[in-house]
């Protein structure tokens, strides 16, 4: 099973390595996303939107809806990322030449989702860099935050893989994964925003639970991607 | 006989949608059938269904010892499609998507350059992206992905279409020498003169079940001649009996006739 992971995992980086639609579009897409949700939280000045100390003006409510917003923008970008994912899976049938393979199903789904963690990881950080320079976020407790970003984006993809494994035979997947897959994530974006609040606060103890939540549910969704891959590869 | 197909009134569905309403067919080892029949008919989905992508929902299917109704999954790991898509990866070269199917099936590295020399891609080509490529090209890709898979049963759904005549003869010639390796083949095509010279007999389908089986060994047909890469000949006699030689050392192997059975296993190889 992990040596089918690996496969899957390696030929959907070395996809994405060569057609860089992560980084050309899905990476400017979510920039783009934080930039809006900041002018419309933000309050315009008649000076310039980026304040002296390089941030959106009214950094005050910006500040406090930084982890939301910065949360809001990886989650919109998932979905373009999982639909990317096996976009290519359908470009010509690949997904038939999957089903004829003989890998394990669970490998499928692991080596996917791997490579999805990898691209989302990737983008959070620099997502999270342009939300410390619009937002002015300061992360107190970074260490907090990272285990933070990783468990909520574990969960993201295991969840979007499932999903995206669900729709991508369907006749209208562009809108069916997004109407099945926000639903489902609200307690990791809710989790994820309370534990990265908490990371920047400088109080962990307080965004334990929160760090519990989105461990449970990264667990519940890697199980269930695991054993329900095969069958939802076959619909 | 030992067959390799064996269906009996197989009724495959999708949804509520019957795609296969009841096939009776048998298909022995080592043949060669070409399956005939008008667009929708059902051809692409018997295809499927014998590689286990359709779900059986009653009747007897046997494919390659494996009952459908019990487990439809073993037999894709001894039987290979080549669909009108090429199941290839548009980002990845040529060669990365076949090391990516030798990897798969856990076969040499050396596999990849053998079989895409045999279906005539070289070095250069080799390393161009899928997407750049022409239809025939992708078709040259996909065969050599066929190849590595080493499976005995070939499910080919339209292999002449959108190639060019050197392409078709390399099909052909890579049908004929799967046959002389004991390999059976099932192939879906409109191109009747290259299938009817190739193949042993023809199922037609028609509204999802075979409705006429034609035996072409039977002396029916006219003889005829195919070159092959590397100079060799594949014949068809009146009579049936098939033959595959080459200008320097005289006929390489028959099959059939009406004289004896046919099969791997009554091939006189010289």
């Amino acid at each position: 099973m992990l040596r089918d992971a690996f496969l899957v995992c390696e030929k959907d980086l070395r996809i994405e390595l060569k057609s860089k639609i992560i980084f050309n579009q899905v990476l400017p897409f979510g920039m783009v996303v934080m930039l809006l949700f900041g002018l419309a939280i933000g309050k315009f000045d008649s000076n310039s939107l980026v304040t002296a100390s390089g941030s959106l003006s009214n950094g005050g409510a910006l500040k406090s809806a930084a982890a939301g917003l910065f949360w809001i923008a990886v989650m919109l970008s998932a979905v373009i990322g999982v639909q990317r994912s096996f976009a290519i899976e359908n470009q010509d049938q690949a997904r038939d030449a999957l089903r004829l393979s003989a890998l394990d199903p669970a490998g499928i789904f692991l080596g996917k989702a791997g490579a999805l963690l990898f691209q989302l990881v990737v983008l959070e950080v620099i997502i999270a860099f342009g939300a410390v320079f619009l937002f002015g976020m300061h992360i107190a407790t970074v260490w907090f935050f990272c285990l933070a970003a990783f468990l909520a984006t574990l969960s993201l993809v295991a969840v979007g893989v499932v999903y995206g494994a669900l729709t991508s035979g369907a006749r209208t997947k562009e809108t069916l994964l997004p109407l099945l897959f926000f639903p489902v994530i609200a307690p990791v974006l809710l989790s994820a925003t309370k534990a990265c609040e908490a990371a920047i606060a400088g109080t962990p103890s307080s965004g334990m639970i929160w760090i519990e939540v989105l461990l449970a549910f990264a667990f519940c969704y890697l199980a269930l991607g695991t054993v329900a891959f095969g069958p939802l590869l076959e619909e | 006989m030992d067959l390799i197909v064996d269906f009996q009134n197989a009724v495959f569905v999708t949804g509520n949608f019957p795609l296969l309403t009841g096939v009776t067919m048998s298909v022995g080892r080592g043949e060669i059938v070409h399956l005939k029949g008008a667009n929708g008919s059902g051809k692409t989905s018997l295809l499927r269904a014998i590689v286990g992508l359709i779900p059986i929902a009653s009747g007897k299917a046997v494919v390659l010892g494996h009952d459908l109704n019990m487990d439809r999954f073993s037999v894709r790991e001894e039987a290979a499609l080549l669909g009108h898509k090429t199941f290839l990866y548009d980002d990845l070269s040529i060669y990365e998507n076949l090391r990516f199917v030798q990897r798969i099936f856990r076969k040499p590295k050396k596999v990849v350059g053998l079989c895409m020399s045999q279906v005539g891609i070289g070095e250069k080509l080799a390393k161009t992206k899928v997407s750049h490529l022409s239809a025939g090209q992708r078709k040259r890709t996909s065969l050599a992905a066929l190849l590595i898979k080493e499976a005995s049963l070939w499910l080919l759904d339209e292999p002449h279409a959108g190639v060019d005549e050197d392409g078709r003869a390399l099909i052909d010639g890579l049908i004929t020498d799967f046959r002389l390796r004991g390999g059976t083949v099932l192939m879906a095509s409109h191109e009747l003169e290259r299938a009817v010279l190739v193949s042993d007999k023809s199922f037609t389908v028609s509204g999802g079940a075979v409705t006429d089986e034609e035996n072409y060994k039977l002396g029916n047909k006219t003889a005829s001649t195919l070159s092959l890469p590397g100079g060799d000949f594949y014949s068809r006699s009146a009579n049936g009996v098939f033959s595959v030689s080459s200008p320097g050392s005289g006929v390489k192997a028959v099959f059939g006739g009406q004289t004896g059975p046919t099969g791997t296993g009554n091939t006189d190889v010289a």
